[in-house]
């Protein structure tokens, strides 16, 4: 899976791509501890480009999540996939994240 | 001109540690066996000896006692030789009144550095 | 000459002068290049006397011009029998030549076994591949007599490791770049280099470095390099040591990434071990008897373990209450976490009778902290079965799949309003609860059924289970158990379980 990073104004974008699972979590779990240690701790997720998460992926975004939030900072997403949205709302995951259908809404 | 006697009655054994002496730039001489070591130690001054225990005629530690007896040679540092892989050797060796053990082969470096170590001024 | 090979001549020479001087012969001597070497009699020498001497030269293939000489002879034989004691000595500096080479190739060979020796002993305590290079660094800087050593491995996951012994004089990156030189000539490399941190004033000048490619499993993986911070050359007989010292320690690098593997593998194993024992442990014994129910659960593990839970709970006299649900993650961290749970709820179950939604609530309060320090969540659904209203309450935080067909109806899915357990700091589930009449039918599984997967890729899926769900409506609840398990077994043959799978089955019945 592809993961790259990007800054809008003060907000770190993450774009994902690819299979987000037990395999390439490590690397999104570090870049966002990375985001949530350092003020504002904002960050959009970008999963246009993710056909396929697992338990795994959802807990690293559950932990982005709550760390973003302690430090006074929020972590939404944006651009699911349908596969990835029946994921979210099976879970009911849909009402712990913000979900946006693009990034400019993300960022707003 | 720092002559070294080594003791040893293999003839392999007297070429190779003469030929590791002299390209340290000591002068090696040989001697077959405790009786000539004494001989030799008369007429020519050394200033380490080298010896094998397993001597034929006397065994090297005797020899060594003799040597340590003789009030020309009781300060002349020695090292004993070993094939055996034995721990007790070494107590037995220092007992007897050697200064430095050695077992055979020994490799180069650790050859000269035992002699140079104990060739040193104190 | 060299003295040692004139006193391995002495014995001839003496017998041959014995000889010559009995004959009445007056001296016997050695001569080289005009000079003395020896004569017998042994005595103060006597000036040449050119004119009662015979003498012959000794071929050799010395640059110095060796001849014997005999001095005062009447013998008319005695060019003859000088010339056959010439050739003889000849003989004998040839040979001790010859031996005197063996004797330093011998050495040469018996100092690289030792070293060699030396080498292994150190290595066989060492289990990091950072040990193993320390050890190699020391002991060649140490057994070639050089200033500083190092050892450089590339691992296969591309990072590379550095030891320089016993002092490092190189960055990192200059290593670094000297291990690429060689790994792209595949070949050894003797260069100089200036020394970047200087503390004292000799290291300014350039340091002399000997490096030499390592194979590791057919490719160039490391290498090893000398140091000499002074510029002191390295001979050919170092060279040709450190050469079989390189090659030693690509054994030992080798060794120590088996050695890696192997525990990496094992820990792996031990873990999927431990796992499934936790796991099995947790899950209930026996079923319990509830009038007017049928009850039918059963888990079936994956190899590695997928942290799927069911449990019942309450005691006698409460009505049934069961759980379902799925920790997220696999392995030794998901089995902790589904422990974790299953003590949360019997603590919960044993203090009063709760609803399912407050069931879901408390286990929320008490693990929302520890989920979060080992970053997990579970999903949980709680059914609780009023038998005297033939009602189900239920709640739902987040699990899928739970699939509820009434007798002749149609089959449809439960769907959470709770997010999972550990996900938010308050849980949003609220009760539910449908009717449950004799010949109802309630599947609640994990994701392992909706998710298994056939040959070709394709998911078991919702539309399917809901389907199946309603062909088996009319089959009591272990049937149905073993149907569920049947088809999907026969849906995925040919794939491998990549999920636990675990399902508890409800059938209503008359009491």
């Amino acid at each position: 899976m592809e993961l790259r990073s990007r800054t809008v104004n003060t907000v770190t974008v993450l774009d994902l791509s690819g299979r987000f699972d037990a395999h390439t979590a490590s690397n999104v779990a570090a870049a966002l501890e990375k985001v949530a240690s350092a003020a504002p701790a904002k960050v959009v997720i970008n999963l246009g480009d993710v056909n396929f998460m697992d338990s795994t992926a959802l807990a690293t975004l559950v932990q982005g999540m709550k760390r973003c939030r302690q430090a006074g900072g929020d972590l939404c997403l944006c651009r699911l996939q349908p596969q990835v949205r029946i994921i979210f709302e099976l879970t009911r995951l849909d009402k712990a994240f913000d979900i946006y259908p693009s990034e400019a809404e993300a960022l707003t | 001109m720092t002559t070294i006697l080594v003791v040893d009655d293999d003839p392999v054994a007297q070429r190779v540690l003469g030929a590791q002496l002299r390209k340290a730039g000591y002068i090696p001489a040989a001697a077959r066996s405790g009786q000539e070591a004494l001989r030799n130690l008369a007429q020519i001054p050394c200033d380490l000896a080298i010896l094998d225990i397993g001597l034929p005629d006397m065994d090297g530690l005797s020899f060594l006692r003799i040597l340590r007896a003789d009030a020309d040679h009781k300060t002349m540092p020695v090292i004993v030789l070993t094939a055996s892989g034995r721990d007790d050797s070494y107590t037995e060796a220092k007992a007897a009144g050697a200064n430095g053990f050695l077992r055979k082969p020994a490799s180069s470096n650790e050859l000269i550095e035992t002699v140079s170590q104990l060739l040193r001024p104190a | 000459m060299q003295d040692f090979v004139l006193a391995a001549l002495k014995p001839r020479l003496t017998i041959f002068a014995e000889a010559w001087l009995a004959a009445g012969a007056t001296g016997y001597g050695i001569w080289e290049d005009g000079r003395l070497l020896a004569q017998w009699p042994v005595g103060p020498s006597e000036p040449y006397d050119g004119r009662s001497a015979v003498t012959m030269p000794i071929h050799t293939n010395s640059a110095t011009s060796l001849e014997l000489c005999v001095t005062g002879t009447r013998d008319t034989a005695a060019q003859g029998r000088l010339k056959g004691e010439a050739a003889l000595i000849a003989d004998l500096i040839h040979l001790e030549g010859e031996l005197d080479e063996m004797t330093t190739r011998l050495i040469e060979t018996q100092d690289q076994l030792l070293a060699l020796y030396d080498l292994t002993h150190a290595a066989r305590s060492h289990l990091s591949m950072q040990d193993a290079l320390n050890s190699l660094a020391w002991e060649s800087s140490r057994l070639l007599r050089t200033d500083s050593a190092f050892a450089i491995v590339r691992m296969p996951d591309g990072a590379p490791i550095i030891a320089q012994q016993p002092v490092p004089y190189l960055s990192n990156a200059q290593a670094g770049a000297l291990f690429h030189r060689v790994q792209a000539g595949q070949q050894d490399l003797l260069t100089s280099l200036s020394l970047e941190n200087t503390d004292d004033a000799v290291a300014s000048a350039q340091a002399s470095l000997f490096i030499m490619p390592i194979l590791v499993r057919s490719q160039v993986m490391a290498a090893l390099g000398l140091l000499n911070k002074t510029g002191k050359p390295f001979t050919s007989p170092d060279m040709k040591l450190a050469r079989a010292i390189a090659e030693q320690g690509g054994a030992q690098i080798e060794n120590a990434l088996l050695l890696q593997e192997t525990l990496a593998q094992a820990r792996v194993q031990t873990e999927m071990e431990l796992a499934q024992r936790v796991q099995l442990r947790l899950l209930p014994q026996r079923l319990p008897r509830v009038p007017g129910l049928e009850l039918a659960a059963r888990s079936r593990p994956a190899l590695q373990v997928g942290g799927d839970f069911y449990d019942f709970i309450g005691g006698a006299g409460r009505p049934l209450t069961f759980a379902v649900g799925d920790v997220s993650g696999k392995g030794m961290g998901a089995a902790l976490v589904m422990s974790m749970m299953h003590t949360a709820l019997h603590g919960i179950s044993r203090l009063a009778s709760l609803t399912p939604a407050a069931i879901a609530e408390q286990a929320n309060e008490q693990l929302y902290d520890d989920f979060t320090e080992v970053g997990a969540f579970a999903t949980m659904f709680v059914g609780q079965y009023d038998s005297a209203a033939r009602l189900l309450n239920y709640a739902n935080a987040g699990h899928s799949p739970v699939i509820y067909c009434p007798e002749g109806g149609a089959a449809r899915l439960l769907g959470a309003d709770g997010t999972p357990i550990g996900v938010l700091p308050i849980s949003l589930c609220r009760d539910q609860c449908l009717q449950f009449r004799p010949g109802d039918l309630l599947i609640a599984a994990t994701d392992g059924f909706s998710e298994a997967q056939n040959i070709t890729g394709e998911m078991f899926g919702y539309e399917r289970l809901l389907q199946l769900t309603e062909s088996l409506v009319a089959l009591s609840a272990p049937e149905v158990l073993n149907a569920l398990f049947a088809a999907v077994e026969t849906f995925s043959a040919g794939h491998p379980q990549d999920d636990d799978q675990t399902v508890v089955v409800l059938k209503g019945v008359s009491a």
